[in-house]
């Protein structure tokens, strides 16, 4: 095909090039011509000018009385005119015959010179004159003769000539117009062949990838091409093939994937044990095309693996039945490096052999489900409907297998969280009460002299009234002992209160007002230092809440504030609404927090304050905050004071950030 | 006065316009010394060379006598003439002209003579013996007719017409010569320079002929512009025609005119012929130079 069209435009080129070049050839000799007929028409020019010349100077001969008048310059320039005429023929090549007419033209011309000039110059001698006149006529007559001879001679010269380049010109547009024609014709030869030659196979080729595109893979073309054409055909149809082949093969693999998938899947979602393998014997059927599939386990003990789940296509008694002895497996296991044991025509080396039988099984196969190096467990199918059993049929298997343990692994892990949830809960519970227990520990010991001073002025006063009298002095005593006692008995009643273990009651929450009891209860404990309490009550909504467990939290906080502070400062308390949150902040100008502590006061047990310390304040009120969807946010230098804040969401916004939020702050408020 | 200022500087500009203007193409005069055709193809590649190296176009003028020269010189507003040694006399005194250059031959000759010649078959041996003959002259403003005059003269005649028993002009020095040597005339009068020519080119004419008398030398031609021709113009002619000789180009168009270059002339180039009009009782004033 490519040497045919090499030579079909090699062929075109050259008949164009010689066209091209016999145009040429013509059209040169044409322009010779051309330039002979220019040149010829130039020389009868020149003739003309020079008969115009002898003309005139005739006509003066003839008609001029005097040899001279006005006009004498333009006779004389006609004259010399003449002359250089006969001398510009001259200088031109000529033929011989030419050149003998123009050389005696000259000779004419010579002679007419003389006598014209003598009969113009002569005087006194009239007859002499009149000679020269006479003589100079004639031979100007004869000029004109001559002149004119050479004229028809020189036309028909021209006429031959022009006749010849007519016949050029004609001749060099035939040429070109048979070249044109000829190259047109022979090039739409060569494009009609070679468009059919093309355009054949290609059509065909066309027509192919349209079956191949409306999915008929495998299609093969009909037509036998010849050369690069054939080659192409035969390499599209192995193409074809091919590609069906490939197809097939990815549909298959599509479908067996999309069955494991949808089998695989239903694993992870389901969580109970039965409903595993019952999905997974009957994935196994769908996957190798099986009639009896089950998973064999290993047995509590350890020494057998038997079916303990329902299994699929074996009669009910019969499955429960159906044991093999662990190490029988386990050597299968070991021998074949956990490759699948693939029994097609003889099951007599399968380990179910006497069941087999009963069971009228063809073919067999086991897949290995091994954990950590060890088989956990066997799958077994058996009775391949269509033929054997494949090593594709035993990788399929064995994904289903690596599906299955990790669903057993998900099982047991989700059974075992549970568990530990449960554990965590109690433990959580247990840590809550401690931590109230330690808050109520820390606060008594605070406590408790409050409490004796009331007890010691309700004794004092008793016995005063033991030996007082005067009823309005008893009456009076009376009042103070009865007010002594109702604050003891306040107090004693709130950390009661405090100490109770409480079911979490969720309800809207005045925090103002939690913090006022907070303020109050601490306020016993600062009443002997010089610990001043700023409160700024902000324009707050209720909260949703557990109150006693909130209290509990801004207890926590202003009881560290204040130990922090030791003997004096200030403790702040302030309330404000940011953004969805309401605000509370608790700030102190105690020592602070070292930074490289920042990280653990959250953390349960940690504390600096040795038996005087529990460590779990922050921790718990931290599991507080975060049940209540809040935020804690700790600012602190170390010497210039902390300030916690804990954001609680207004209304039902659910948390979007993580819950605390530590930094070391240099602009606290500071009190000196 | 400002306008007349103006009036002058426009003046001045037009003069100067029509100087540059004028100064394109010369219109200069020959004396048809021989045949005037070939006289002014003679003269072209002069032309030529001038425009040349000049820029200036030279046209020439012929008339059939060579005293019409002098008449026509105003009249056909020439800006010069190649004047012969009677003309140019005439014209320096009559017309005022300045002579600019006059020729050089191959001999280093820049003169002439003019000669009186007879066939040698005319039994004519001295220039008495001349009277009763028939004679040929050139032209009557011809150097060579005012020796005729002066050698008349002093033979103590005064009209051509009496001494000879007939006499005509050719109006051209090589006719004049061939008119004795075919018998039309016993005398004859020519100017050295082509009688010499001839004799060179034609055996015949020293075999037919022999010179009778022999005049002193005359200018042969002499260059001569109007009197008020631009200096500036004229310096440029004059440099041009002077270096003629020292270029390839010059020498083809001198070769031509059988010049070997040109000269400077000069005013008293023409006292000999001043002499010779005087010795002939010529006076100028009115000689009938035209015929
Ligand atoms: N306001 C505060 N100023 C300085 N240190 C504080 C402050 N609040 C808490 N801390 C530090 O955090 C530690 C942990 O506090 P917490 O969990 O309440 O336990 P405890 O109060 O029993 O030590 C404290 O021991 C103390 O070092
Ligand atoms: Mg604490």
């Amino acid at each position: 095909m490519k040497k045919r069209l090499i030579y079909s435009l090699f062929l075109l080129f050259t008949l164009f090039t010689l066209g091209s070049m016999l145009t040429i050839v013509y059209i040169y000799r044409t322009t010779f011509s051309l330039r002979t007929l220019i040149a010829l028409h130039r020389v009868e020019i020149i003739r003309q000018n020079l008969v115009i010349s002898a003309q005139t100077a005739q006509t003066h001969l003839y008609t001029i009385g005097t040899p001279y008048d006005k006009g004498f310059d333009e006779v004389v320039r006609h004259v010399v005119n003449l002359d250089s005429s006969v001398h510009i023929c001259l200088g031109c090549h000529h033929t011989p015959e030419m050149t003998a007419r123009l050389t005696e033209m000259n000779r004419l011309a010579e002679d007419y010179k003389d006598a014209f000039s003598n009969f113009i110059t002569t005087s006194g001698n009239q007859r002499q004159a009149e000679r020269f006149r006479m003589e100079a006529i004639g031979i100007g007559n004869t000029f004109l003769n001559k002149s004119q001879q050479m004229a028809f001679i020189a036309n028909n010269r021209l006429n031959d000539e022009t006749l010849t380049v007519m016949q050029q010109i004609s001749n060099s547009r035939i040429i070109l117009l048979v070249t044109l024609v000829l190259s047109f014709c022979i090039a739409l030869v060569i494009a009609v062949t070679m468009t059919r030659q093309i355009t054949g196979p290609v059509n065909e080729l066309v027509g192919a990838t349209r079956h191949i595109k409306s999915g008929e893979l495998g299609y093969i073309i009909p037509f036998k091409g010849k050369g690069e054409f054939g080659e192409l055909i035969d390499s599209f149809n192995d193409m074809s093939l091919t590609l069906k082949d490939s197809n097939e093969k990815i549909l298959r693999y599509l479908h067996n994937l999309s069955d494991l998938y949808s089998i695989t899947i239903t694993f992870h979602s389901v969580s109970s044990m039965t409903d595993i393998f019952k999905e997974l014997s009957e994935g196994a059927l769908e996957l190798t095309g099986a009639q009896q599939s089950g998973i064999l386990l290993r047995e509590e003990n350890g020494d057998f693996f038997s079916h303990m789940y329902p299994a699929c296509g074996i009669p009910e008694e019969t499955i429960y039945s159906m044991r093999i002895k662990a190490p029988v497996i386990e050597d299968l296991y070991n021998s074949s490096n956990g490759r699948a044991l693939i029994l097609n025509d003889d099951v007599q080396g399968s380990p179910t052999s006497a069941i087999d039988a009963q069971l009228g099984v063809r073919n067999v196969m086991f897949v290995w489900v091994g954990h950590k190096g060890r088989p956990i467990g066997a799958m077994r199918v058996a009775n391949k409907k269509t033929g054997d059993f494949t090593e594709e049929d035993a990788r399929l298997l064995a994904i289903l297998g690596n599906n299955f343990s990790a669903a057993l692994e998900n099982v047991r892990l989700w059974e075992s969280l549970k568990l530990q949830m449960k554990e965590l809960k109690n433990t959580q519970e247990q840590l809550v009460q401690a931590a109230k227990f330690a808050a109520i520990g820390e606060l008594a010991s605070n406590v408790a002299h409050e409490i004796n001073n009331p007890l010691t002025s309700i004794l004092g006063y008793a016995q005063l009234m033991r030996e007082d009298e005067d009823m309005n002095n008893i009456r009076r005593d009376l009042d103070i002992i009865e007010k002594e006692s109702l604050r003891a008995r306040d107090i004693v009643n709130s950390l009661l209160e405090f100490a109770r273990k409480k079911p979490l009651k969720m309800g809207l929450v005045d925090i103002n007002k939690v913090l006022e009891s907070v303020i109050e209860l601490i306020g016993v404990q600062t009443k002997d230092s010089r610990i001043r309490i700023a409160a700024d009550w902000g324009n707050i909504p209720p909260i949703k809440g557990d109150e006693d467990q909130l209290k509990q939290v801004f207890l926590n906080l202003a009881s560290n504030a204040v130990f922090a502070m030791g003997k004096s400062g200030t403790l702040g308390i302030k309330t404000f609404v940011l953004g969805d949150f309401v605000n509370i902040q608790v700030t102190d100008t105690g020592k602070g927090i070292p930074e490289e502590l920042m990280g653990r006061i959250f953390e349960p047990f940690f504390t600096t304050k040795n038996e005087k310390g529990t460590g779990l304040g922050l921790s718990i009120s931290y599991k507080i905050v975060q049940s209540h969807n809040g935020l804690f946010e700790v600012e602190s230098a170390a010497g210039m004071g902390s300030r916690f804040t804990v954001k609680l969401p207004i209304g039902d916004k659910t948390l979007k950030v993580r819950p605390i939020s530590i930094s070391p702050s240099a602009n606290l408020p500071i009190e000196s | 006065m400002i306008r007349k200022t103006i009036l002058a500087f426009f003046l001045v500009l037009l003069v100067t316009a029509n100087a540059v203007a004028g100064e394109k193409t010369l219109l200069i005069g020959l004396v048809p010394e021989e045949n005037i055709f070939r006289l002014i193809e003679k003269n072209l590649p002069l032309a030529a060379y001038i425009q040349k190296k000049t820029g200036i176009k030279v046209q020439f003028t012929i008339e059939p006598r060579y005293g019409d020269i002098i008449d026509k010189f105003k009249t056909k507003q020439m800006d010069g003439a190649f004047f012969n040694a009677f003309t140019g006399f005439m014209a320096l005194s009559k017309l005022g002209v300045a002579p600019l250059v006059r020729p050089i031959s191959p001999g280093g000759l820049v003169t002439s003579q003019s000669v009186i010649f007879v066939r040698k078959g005319s039994g004519i041996r001295s220039l008495s013996d001349m009277k009763g003959k028939r004679a040929v002259f050139v032209d009557n403003a011809s150097a060579s007719y005012i020796y005729l005059l002066y050698q008349l003269h002093h033979l103590g005649f005064k009209d051509t017409g009496q001494f000879f028993s007939g006499y005509y002009f050719t109006g051209n020095n090589e006719e004049t010569i061939y008119a004795v040597l075919d018998g039309m005339a016993d005398v004859g009068l020519a100017k050295s320079r082509y009688f010499e020519q001839l004799a060179a080119q034609d055996p015949l004419i020293s075999e037919m002929l022999s010179v009778l008398a022999r005049s002193g030398d005359l200018p042969d031609i002499v260059l001569c512009l109007r009197k008020d021709f631009p200096a500036g113009t004229k310096a440029l002619l004059e440099r041009t025609l002077l270096n003629m000789r020292y270029d390839p180009d010059g020498i083809q168009a001198l070769r031509i005119l059988r010049y070997s270059g040109f000269e400077k002339a000069k005013a008293s180039d023409f006292s000999a012929m001043a002499k010779l009009a005087a010795a002939a009782g010529i006076n100028i004033s009115n000689y009938r130079y035209t015929r």
